[in-house]
């Protein structure tokens, strides 16, 4: 229930005997980071007062730091319910504000929320659903994950082939118990696969549970003896895992993407948010497809999204409009991954959007479900690499000035260097490939 | 002793032996046998064994950190097994939460008695935590109710029974709990505030 207020959290951390409060953050490259403070702290921390230094933001030392200050959300107050009663531990998860109690530039959460902000004062306001997948995988004698899979079962199988369904129910009653609203979970199609789904929340609070989502999944995994990972493509025979976004955007009460009269149901403006989105669609890879690795599971297959393009059932495309003529009309985005930061994907997803609707742009036809997608244009396919959807970033304005100069660079630069670190490296397959040969 | 169900973890194999024979001597079916603590893990989750008898320094994951998780997560008693006591040790095994230590070697005449306490506490444990849960629940929807109770007063200018007949009078037509009704009377209040 979100009627949290510091003074409850207060309240309740007593009640619950809770010694240690974690105050959680997430950098820009959308890594979940905390610090613990005991109960005593708490009051303190609620009022914004407890220092900190910018690095752990932006991922790097250098002479750019800057103290920071976490101001908490008092709505955010969660127990761990996987911790014992005596001596529980809780989160709240922050946002990052500079000494001079302003929102600090490096800040992703206060970044989405100005982005919704901006919505809002024009009458919409954005709600996400999500599915999330995720692999879970052995260890070995050291205790380090293996790429063996836990199970060798496919798409929604039952138990005994679903090894995983103790674990994934774990997982399910877990976020239960810390307030998220769980429609379906099951089996993926490759071993060892799982998808869990997310009923829609507001934009907000959906990126905060989907950054809660990764850390509890993890958690509740290693207590199962398993690892879990949210890799894009960490099996090359197999499909990678996605992070499917439901956005729906709403006009008080009404959904702004349905319409009844016509024969799609689409309103105008869903199609000129599509178009918006389509529009810097390589540009917005660059923080929903945010690794290295992202970019193998959106190579042309069958089930990869790799189009900038949308359709009804065409599975290739990155927007899917799922047949439902009514207040439930939501747009699939299909290609983030689970690795993507999640308040800086929904805040450049929105932002694309809204800038469709503001210039009534006007989106290319819809594909067909059975379109032979390969003799489409290659001027359609997302970016092949890292590299290419970094260009496409740098080039794009709108993002650039929604982003802020100082996420927008920093990500750039670090992403960057991952990327031509990648590059300088010579991998197994050039030697298997080349070696003999010249 | 009754069909216990026990899981064994231990990587000394002989020694494994030796205790699966004495349980099987009084009766207790031996459900599943791990020789490190990830497969202990697995194992305890899959057979949900009455009470599982843990080695203290397996592979992979120690037993300390294995019995931590079990007894967290309330799968069975844990009983731990070790061939050194140390202080260190026995202080780490009650905070894990370990309801029995065992030094090797080990008897029949000292793992019975052993088991048997271990499980009777477990279940006194369990029966406690059960009514803590339910006072909890209990209190923290009075508390609810309570604000509830009192917005409905002050924006409506209703006695205090007014207030509380109407909240009933809700929970009945709607056929939810009083504790929903006076969340959802919360929340709509807080989202005036807000605007």
């Amino acid at each position: 229930m979100n009627t949290f207020t510091a003074a409850d959290v207060i309240e309740k951390a007593q009640d619950y005997n809770v010694k240690f409060i974690r105050l959680q953050f997430t950098d820009i490259y959308g890594v979940l980071k905390n610090i613990a403070i005991t109960v005593e702290e708490l009051e303190q921390a609620l009022e914004g007062r407890i220092p900190f230094d910018s690095s752990v933001i932006e991922g790097f030392m250098g002479n750019k730091e800057s103290d920071i200050y976490l101001l908490p959300d008092p709505t955010t107050f969660k127990i761990f319910p996987w911790r014992p009663r005596e001596g529980a531990v809780a989160r709240l998860i922050c946002d990052v504000y500079t000494p001079e109690n302003q929102p600090f530039a490096g800040c992703s959460r206060s970044l989405l929320k100005n982005v919704l902000k901006e919505a809002d004062q024009q009458g919409y306001s954005l709600q996400v659903g999500t599915e999330i997948e995720f692999f879970l995988f052995n260890m070995n004698e050291q205790g380090k994950p293996t790429t063996v899979t836990h199970d060798k079962a496919g798409y929604c199988d039952l138990t005994p082939v679903d090894l995983g369904e103790n674990a994934r129910r774990d997982m399910v009653l877990t976020l239960e118990e810390m307030g998220f609203s769980i429609a379906t979970s099951h089996h993926e199609i490759s071993p060892g696969q799982h998808e869990i789904s997310i009923r829609a929340d507001n934009a907000l609070a959906m990126a905060d549970k989907i950054a809660t989502f990764k850390f509890v999944v993890r958690t509740i995994a290693q207590r199962h003896g398993l690892h879990a990972s949210f890799m894009p493509k960490p099996l090359v025979q197999h499909s990678g895992s996605c992070m499917n976004l439901h956005l729906s955007l709403w006009q008080g009460a009404e959904n702004a993407f349905y319409q009844p009269e016509g024969n799609t149901g689409l309103s105008q403006l869903a199609h000129s948010f599509i178009a918006g989105i389509l529009h810097n669609a390589n540009a917005i890879c660059a923080i929903t497809n945010p690794l290295v690795n992202s970019y193998k599971r959106l190579v042309p297959s069958d089930l990869a999204p790799f189009l900038a393009a949308w359709s009804d059932e065409n599975r290739s495309t990155i927007i899917r409009v799922p047949a439902r003529n009514d207040q439930d009309t939501i747009l699939a985005l299909r290609n983030p991954d689970p690795t993507t930061n999640p308040y800086l994907a929904i805040a450049v997803l929105l932002q694309s959007g809204l800038d469709g609707v503001g210039k009534e742009m006007t989106p290319p036809e819809k594909l067909a479900e059975n379109s032979n997608n390969s003799l489409l244009g290659k001027h359609l396919h997302l970016p092949s690499n890292l590299g290419e959807a970094l260009t496409a970033l740098e080039n794009n304005k709108l993002l650039a000035t929604m982003l802020g100069e100082r996420i927008y660079k920093t990500y750039l630069e670090a992403k960057w260097r991952e990327w031509d670190e990648f590059q300088s490296e010579i991998h197994p397959w050039e030697l298997e490939k080349y070696l003999t040969y010249y | 002793m009754s069909e216990i169900r026990v899981v064994l973890v231990d990587n000394d194999v002989s020694w494994q032996k030796n205790l699966k024979s004495i349980l099987q001597k009084v009766g207790c079916l031996v459900v599943g046998e791990a020789e490190d603590g990830l497969t202990a893990i697995k194992i305890i989750r899959a057979r949900q064994p009455d009470i599982a008898i843990i080695e203290a320094s397996v592979p992979v994951k120690d037993g300390v950190e294995v019995a931590k998780i079990i007894n967290e997560d309330r799968l069975a008693p844990v009983v731990l097994t070790s061939a050194n006591y140390r202080q260190e040790l026995l202080d780490n095994a009650i905070n894990a939460g370990v309801k029995g230590f065992l030094v090797k070697p080990i008897d029949e005449s000292s793992l019975i008695p052993a088991i048997e306490i271990a499980l009777s506490t477990y279940h006194e444990m369990d029966q406690l935590e059960r009514n803590i849960k339910k006072l909890e629940d209990k209190l923290e929807s009075r508390k609810l109710i309570e604000k509830a109770k009192g917005i409905l007063m002050e924006t409506m200018g209703l006695s205090e029974k007014q207030a509380f007949q109407r909240l009933q009078k809700q929970s009945m037509n709607k056929r939810v709990s009083m504790r929903a009704v006076a969340e959802a009377i919360i929340m709509a209040h807080n989202l005036q505030n807000d605007i």
